[in-house]
């Protein structure tokens, strides 16, 4: 069955403009080593170069942000969609 | 080192259509004392068509990891990713896009803040070509607006008065 992960619009020019990549189930960390082997530059602009998450990014395992379950360790089960989301925030 | 950047009063101002801007004061001043954010979207034709407010959950975050927020809601916004993704789904089928960001500012004036900068001109910024529309609540009402617009002449953001139009 696997795993679906959503790109946002602002990426999907590095995945040949689709939506959606299907791989296979596992820890968040292995969920987007297969996502960088389909295209290394979206996974670059996902982790910094220490192989953290970067600052305005976040990824959520269905509905829950993985840096309040277990960051790269969070597991990813078939069936379950991942989404990475760029961060729309400011203030005064 | 970035600065805000205040509305220039001797350019050209936006015309915005009433419906979209009384929505947007409207959702500033029952927001208040918290900053409100939400999305315009729209098409070629009309730039501004479509208000969609999105929830900020900038005070969540501050509850939940104060070291990494440390503002609350009333001193910034973090757009709920949901609704935002949301919003966007539901442009794409109208043939819309996402054309404006707004939020408000509270007890302070309508400026384009360095922290407003920092996001805006982020890499992976998911609206990178949309406006950002600033509107100031103090006491409670709303007392200023300006809408902020690349300008590569300018090499960054440029700040506009806001009118509404009048049919």
């Amino acid at each position: 069955m696997g795993v679906t992960v959503r790109i946002p619009a602002v990426l999907r020019a590095l995945v040949g403009g689709r939506a959606e990549l299907a791989v296979p189930a596992g820890r968040l960390r292995e969920v987007l080593d297969a996502i960088g082997r389909e295209s290394p530059e979206l996974l670059s602009r996902v982790l910094a170069g220490e192989g953290a998450l970067r600052r305005h990014v976040n990824v959520f395992v269905n509905e829950e942000d993985v840096r309040f379950r277990e960051l790269l360790e969070t597991p990813v089960r078939d069936g379950d969609c991942v989404t990475i989301v760029p961060s729309i925030a400011g203030g005064r | 080192m970035r600065r805000r950047i205040e509305v220039n009063p001797d350019l050209a101002p936006v015309v915005l259509p009433n419906s979209v801007l009384n929505e947007i004061l409207a959702h500033a001043r029952e927001a208040d004392p918290e900053e409100c954010c939400g999305l315009v979207t729209g098409d070629d034709e009309e730039r501004h068509r479509h208000v969609i407010r999105c929830r900020n959950d900038m005070t969540l975050w501050h509850q939940r990891d104060a070291a990494t927020y440390p503002r609350d809601g009333t001193q910034g916004f973090y757009m709920n990713e949901q609704d935002y993704l949301r919003a966007d789904d539901e442009a794409t089928p109208r043939g819309e896009r996402v054309t404006c960001v707004y939020h408000s500012h509270v007890e302070c004036g309508a400026y384009f803040s360095e922290m407003d900068q920092d996001f805006a001109s982020q890499e992976l910024f998911p609206f990178p070509d949309a406006d950002h529309l600033v509107v100031a609540v103090i006491g409670g009402s709303v007392v200023e607006r300006a809408l902020f617009r690349r300008d590569p002449d300018a090499g960054g953001f440029v700040g506009r008065p806001v009118v509404p139009c009048h049919p």
